[in-house]
């Protein structure tokens, strides 16, 4: 085992549990009868995506965050009221105020607990760790239930080719609480985020800047991404960043047994392996069942990666994520 | 001509923002001239086109290549479609 050097404190944040839901409604690149025939492949061959679960109506972002938060604290065996603070990492909120997390943290019965959103779009997850990790490490909570929660079918144009049929809806948890070195827990975090591509992955419309009523374009009020420079600025980025955050903790990449990658789109995963030289088979994948879950991607994949074995205790984990803002971010896990 | 263009624009000014936000385009203009042009963005056009003036492009005419004067040419006399197609295909 080689030397892994975490950061300086003693006190360190371990992952105590993880849990995801994902909602019933399964559709499949066939049932998008919005789009033409001869563009249902090339879903499939873009991006890898097959199917994607979409919120019933009455399911909103908070709805998803609770069952996956419920389901993260019975498998931790923790009383929502021993949770000290939730954050939620989201890009498609209940509503524009309050945060979404107060609701979660009422609903959940987690009356001791801090709520707030962070909004990294699809770094949410990667983002929350290390924000997590801080208040953990300097004291200020001991247990903290990070969720990712997303429902991007609300905020989509169901006739836009060029990012409908890439997405779908889910939350994922993860429970962390605090430890000692020896444990493991989260090692190391790199976040980065370049403004200047702000408009590379946006909802134009809605806010303070352009608010609805000021619209020109109806398609302002929905999501919009500019594909091809998504690719070329994940291809970029993410060996870049899981390259610094290996040489900062001091570990070789040989000593990572998986990598929860954001689940955006194959093709990508596909190249970053190419790029760092790692067999694509240590890259957890299941962005065919469940298309682009945004922020939720990392945290769903963690749980599931978990459940089937694919991890486990002990193991050296790298979670990474890059999305709108931009931003990108990684961390280092012992699990 | 102009009035297919005009309409035609509309269509775009529409579907890609960055038009709308100022980039110059004419009927002279090539597909792949228009800013984030990818073959998703082909599908957005071919959806739209079907939409307002009723005519089944396909993809495979919607090629990088491709100018406004020919979209408008196909718009305005779909019974070319069919030979255009036979010519792409007997070019790939």
């Amino acid at each position: 085992m080689e030397e892994i050097r975490p950061l300086m404190n003693e006190r360190t944040t371990i992952v105590s549990s993880t849990g995801s839901y994902l909602p019933e409604k399964r559709v499949g690149n066939d049932d998008l009868t919005q789009f033409p025939r001869e563009a249902i492949p090339l879903i499939a061959e873009k991006t890898g995506v097959h199917y994607r679960r979409v919120a019933s109506d009455d399911e909103c972002t908070s709805d998803l965050a609770i069952r996956a938060a419920k389901k993260c604290l019975e498998k931790g065996g923790i009383d929502p009221m021993q949770v000290e603070g939730i954050i939620l990492a989201t890009s498609s909120p209940d509503r524009m105020q309050p945060a979404t997390a107060t609701r979660v943290q009422d609903l959940l019965g987690a009356r001791q607990a801090f709520a707030l959103d962070i909004n990294s779009v699809c770094s949410g997850s990667t983002f929350g760790i290390a924000l997590a990790d801080g208040l953990i490490r300097s004291g200020q909570a001991d247990r903290i239930l990070l969720i990712a929660s997303e429902v991007y079918s609300r905020i989509l144009n169901p006739k836009d080719y060029t990012t409908f049929p890439f997405f779908g809806d889910g939350a994922g948890a993860v429970l962390l609480r605090a430890g000692i070195r020896e444990e493991g827990g989260i090692l190391r975090s790199c976040l980065r985020s370049d403004g200047g591509g702000s408009e590379m992955i946006c909802v134009p419309a809605g806010g303070t800047q352009l608010p609805f009523g000021r619209m020109t374009h109806p398609r302002s009020a929905f999501f919009r991404m500019r594909g091809a420079d998504v690719f070329s600025f994940a291809v970029e980025k993410v060996p870049e960043i899981i390259r610094q955050l290996l040489a900062e903790a001091g570990v070789s990449i040989s000593a990572i047994r998986c990598f929860v990658c954001h689940q955006a789109n194959a093709n990508i995963i596909y190249k970053v392996a190419e790029i760092l030289d790692v067999p694509v088979e240590r890259f957890f994948m299941n962005l065919s069942d469940y298309g682009n879950t945004a922020g939720a991607s990392v945290l769903i994949a963690l749980d599931e990666a978990l459940t089937e074995g694919m991890i486990r205790q002990g193991d050296l984990v790298v979670t990474v994520a890059f999305g709108g803002g931009l931003s990108w971010g990684a961390n280092l896990i012992q699990i | 001509m102009t009035d297919l263009w005009n309409q035609l624009k509309a269509v775009l000014l529409e579907e890609f923002l960055e038009i709308a936000d100022g980039t110059a385009v004419t009927e002279k203009t090539k597909l792949a001239e228009i800013p984030n042009w990818d073959s998703m963005a082909a599908v957005n056009l071919q959806i739209l086109i079907n939409e307002i003036f009723q005519v089944e492009l396909p993809l495979d005419l919607l090629q990088d290549e491709a100018t406004f004067e020919e979209l408008i040419g196909f718009i305005r006399e779909p019974e070319t479609i069919a030979d255009a197609m036979r010519r792409f295909h007997e070019r790939s």
